[in-house]
């Protein structure tokens, strides 16, 4: 009976925090994005969608992930560290399928005009929600990681899930979405420039890199507070949410403006 | 102790679900806000001089938290008819709607709390008019008229595996599914971001009567999809809302509170315009 | 098996009672950010590095248990005598009643204005603290609960019946549960766009007198609102809406009231043009 009580709080938390993301942080990039959109992108971009915003379609990969005809998508989302994942079958190493999905779709984007409608509104979609996906230091599910417990409050929690539930709603969970763009949205016009060079491999490569600091903010003991690591931590999700966000606009622009 | 785990389950469920009100206030206050949004200066300014300076969104859900306070505000309909036989709208609640909305055109010599009351009425009840669970099929060649469908019964809500009913899923849940933490101005703008004028030319036009007609038909799917329960069925034995079920009509109540904030919008310009 | 309905009630209480509380304070923050005037934002926002007192709305009950902070613990409430005057933290802290000598949010709010009119001799983090702090507390001081009136007894448990479910809920929890749940559902902006809304002499008649006296004029209208429900309460979800009906008009105006007074302070402090805030 115990197991079954201990199975339903472990169901409840995880359902209330299954994506690391959540609906919030990638409605968070797309407003982002949306500000940075040139106007002729902005209104190329909502023809293909209804004359809705990006912003709805935010989060439509994580609902319609798990049936026909868009589970094949499911694996999208987070880069599984196995060995079978990152190299092909000659041990070539690949990149991880989201940033492989942006470079397919990139490239075949490039003359939207002559594709279906419906190919250009399921590419939008994708497209919104992925870019999000690859700067989010939890998507990459390091083998590592996997085992390693915290102390939050008294409790003890898995890594992954402090990072999903707590870490955001720790601060500015009250904030809509709409208000947190507006506040991460500062950075200077050559900031945004060269946030935006390079290619999905480079900024993967920096989500990497981003994933492992805050691994190593932990402290050694794992019991984490505001001071020692949520204060630390939470800089690190605005700077991805962020920089997600510019880099959103630029390959949307490099698309639809024209 | 099993009693225990669905006592504790039963809290969790049920807590955040007991506003049980047409649309839930945040799908009123969309519906307002882009009516809101899409008013001319003069409209705007008259209105909520008639308001007293607040916001149509502020008073959009006045009507469900008030109604138990007055008889003539209880009786108020939030539910439409259709006449299965014409397809149009029939019965008292379009009449009162049309009844408001008459006053509303003299609002100048209106008393205030008529005014007031008008108001309410039509910023309310003219939502819920595009809300798909509040149109009921009604067959007048009997006698009496008879309710043939409505949204009173039971169904499997398959993503948040529970039951709930009908009419109760197309309120909060409908638009909460997907969108947890979106507020009316997240609405107005995901959905009002970039509409074309030839859009909104086709939605506004025709009458009242007109609107409420394609309203009703394009929400009649709702009960082929999931058609009605026996009363006591069991989980298993009712009609399952899927995934991919929530996820289209989420889409469809966005498109209804588009809609209707377009349509209330030609209207209060019509009104309130000069 | 209590340590699980522990385990369960901790995490359902810690989840809403963050959110909410929350809520509030990034409304009353945003309806100030909307009314200060250019001066003071862009100087507020370039002390805060870029962000909008919005981002730091609450922030003083985020950063309670750090070191740096600790201090604040005590500048959430405020003691109110018979006569509706704030008690000085010197007669707070000889009072009996109880939670009085920690009630001390008017000293904070002097404290925090005080050093800002110094500001040469602070650091830039001095600076952004003590605006971050005069946001957290002016939204405390607009918050009935957190009145402790010294000849009232404190309010006994409120229990209501909704959905079938009956819950019992602490005095000021339930009027946070009522405040938000049922009139508040908006965010952030949202309470620009509905409240926001005043004229030039319904702001000036609002922010008129000192800021001693606005905690007078809240506690006489507090006591009143308070007042509107007996110690002990039951509620069902009929009687409970048209309770909240009636709060529904008082607290949306108790917020907006709020957001224009922190507007006026951070003026008074950014804005040589803008008119002087006193203390006293």
């Amino acid at each position: 009976m115990k197991r079954v009580i201990f199975a339903l709080l472990f169901a409840l938390i995880a359902a209330s925090s299954a994506v690391a993301w959540d609906s919030r942080g990638h409605s968070t990039v797309a407003y982002l994005a949306e500000r940075h959109l040139t106007p002729r992108a902005k209104a190329n971009i909502e023809r293909y969608i209804n004359g809705k915003s990006i912003v709805y379609y935010a989060s439509w990969m994580d609902y319609n992930r798990t049936d026909p005809p868009f589970d094949v998508t499911n694996d999208w989302h987070v880069d599984y560290w196995t060995d079978k994942q990152r190299t092909d079958s000659e041990g070539n190493p690949q990149p991880p399928l989201s940033v492989s999905q942006i470079k397919r779709i990139v490239a075949e984007m490039g003359d939207f005009r002559t594709m279906p409608d419906s190919l250009v509104n399921i590419n939008i979609k994708y497209l919104v929600h992925l870019v999000g996906d690859m700067h989010c230091p939890v998507h990459i599910d390091f083998p590592r990681f996997r085992p390693v417990r915290v102390t939050v409050d008294g409790k003890t929690t898995k890594y992954h899930a402090m990072w999903d539930g707590m870490i955001v709603s720790k601060k500015h969970k009250e904030l809509s979405a709409m208000q947190f763009a507006r506040e991460l949205d500062k950075f200077s016009t050559e900031q945004i420039a060269t946030t935006q060079q390079g290619t999905p491999d480079d900024w993967y490569a920096e989500t990497v890199r981003e994933a492992d600091k805050a691994f190593k903010l932990l402290p050694e003991d794992k019991i984490v507070t505001y001071d020692n690591y949520f204060n630390k931590a939470i800089e690190i999700v605005e700077e991805r949410l962020t920089v997600a966000g510019y880099r959103l606009a630029v390959i949307l622009n490099s698309i639809f403006d024209k | 102790m099993k009693k225990i785990v669905l006592f504790i389950l039963g809290i969790l469920l049920t807590a955040p679900s007991h506003e049980c009100f047409a649309w839930g206030r945040n799908g009123h206050a969309t519906i307002t806000y882009i009516a809101e949004r899409h008013l001319t200066p003069q409209a705007k300014a008259n209105i909520e001089k008639c308001l007293d300076g607040g916001s149509m969104v502020y008073y959009s859900s006045w009507l469900d938290y008030h109604r138990d306070e007055h008889k003539v505000w209880k009786r108020l309909r939030h539910t439409f008819d259709i006449d299965i036989a014409t397809g149009k709208p029939a019965g008292r609640p379009i009449k009162q709607l049309r009844s408001s909305l008459k006053k509303l055109h003299n609002y100048q010599e209106l008393p205030d709390s008529t005014l007031k009351l008008s108001l309410y009425h039509f910023l309310h009840a003219f939502g819920d008019f595009h809300c798909p669970g509040h149109i009921q099929h009604v067959d007048y060649t009997g006698e009496k008229p008879k309710i043939v469908k409505y949204t009173d019964y039971d169904v499997y809500y398959a993503p948040r595996k529970k039951r709930i009913q009908y009419h109760k899923l197309w309120d909060t849940p409908v638009l909460s599914h997907n969108h947890t933490d979106w507020g009316y101005m997240d609405w107005g703008h995901a959905l009002d971001s970039g509409v074309s004028q030839e859009y909104i030319d086709r939605v506004t036009a025709g009458t009242l009567e007109d609107w409420f007609t394609e309203a009703a038909s394009s929400t009649v799917r709702i009960y082929s999809d999931i058609p009605r329960s026996p009363k006591g069925a069991k989980d298993e034995e009712l009609p399952v809302v899927t995934l991919n079920l929530m996820n289209e009509y989420g889409d469809l109540a966005a498109e209804q509170m588009l809609k209707a904030g377009l349509r209330m919008a030609k209207l209060i310009n019509e009104i309130f315009g000069e | 098996m209590k340590q699980f309905f522990a385990i369960i009630i901790t995490l359902l209480v810690a989840h809403n009672a963050s959110a909410w509380s929350g809520a509030i304070h990034s409304g009353i923050a945003a309806i100030a950010d909307a009314n200060l005037t250019a001066d003071a934002k862009s100087a507020i926002d370039e002390a805060l590095e870029g962000h909008s007192i919005i981002y730091y709305a609450h922030w003083m009950d985020d950063v309670a248990d750090s070191e740096t902070h600790k201090h604040t613990k005590s500048w959430h409430n405020v003691a109110i005598t018979p006569k509706n005057v704030p008690l000085s933290a010197k007669k707070a802290a000889k009072s009996k009643v109880k939670g009085a000598s920690n009630a001390l949010a008017l000293e904070g709010l002097v404290t925090a204005i005080n050093a800002l009119t110094n500001r040469s001799a602070l650091t830039t983090q001095q600076v952004a603290d003590n605006i971050r702090y005069i946001v957290s507390i002016v939204c405390d001081l607009h918050c009935p609960p957190h009145y402790i009136f010294t000849d009232t007894p404190a309010w006994s448990d409120v229990t209501y019946t909704l959905a079938g479910n009956k819950h019992t809920l602490k005095y000021s929890a339930f009027w946070e549960y009522s405040a938000i749940r049922h009139t508040f559902i908006w965010k952030t902006q949202e309470f620009v766009h509905q409240l926001s809304r005043k004229s030039p002499e319904q702001v000036a008649a609002l922010t008129a007198g000192s800021i001693t006296d606005w905690v007078s004029r809240n506690a006489e209208q507090y006591r009143v609102v308070l007042g509107m429900m007996e110690s002990g309460a039951h509620f069902n979800e009929r009687t409970f809406r048209l309770w909240n009906n009636k709060i529904y008009p008082i607290s949306t105006e108790i917020v907006a009231t709020a957001g224009y007074r922190l507007a006026a302070i951070l003026n008074s402090l950014f804005d040589e043009k803008a008119p002087r805030v006193k203390t006293k």
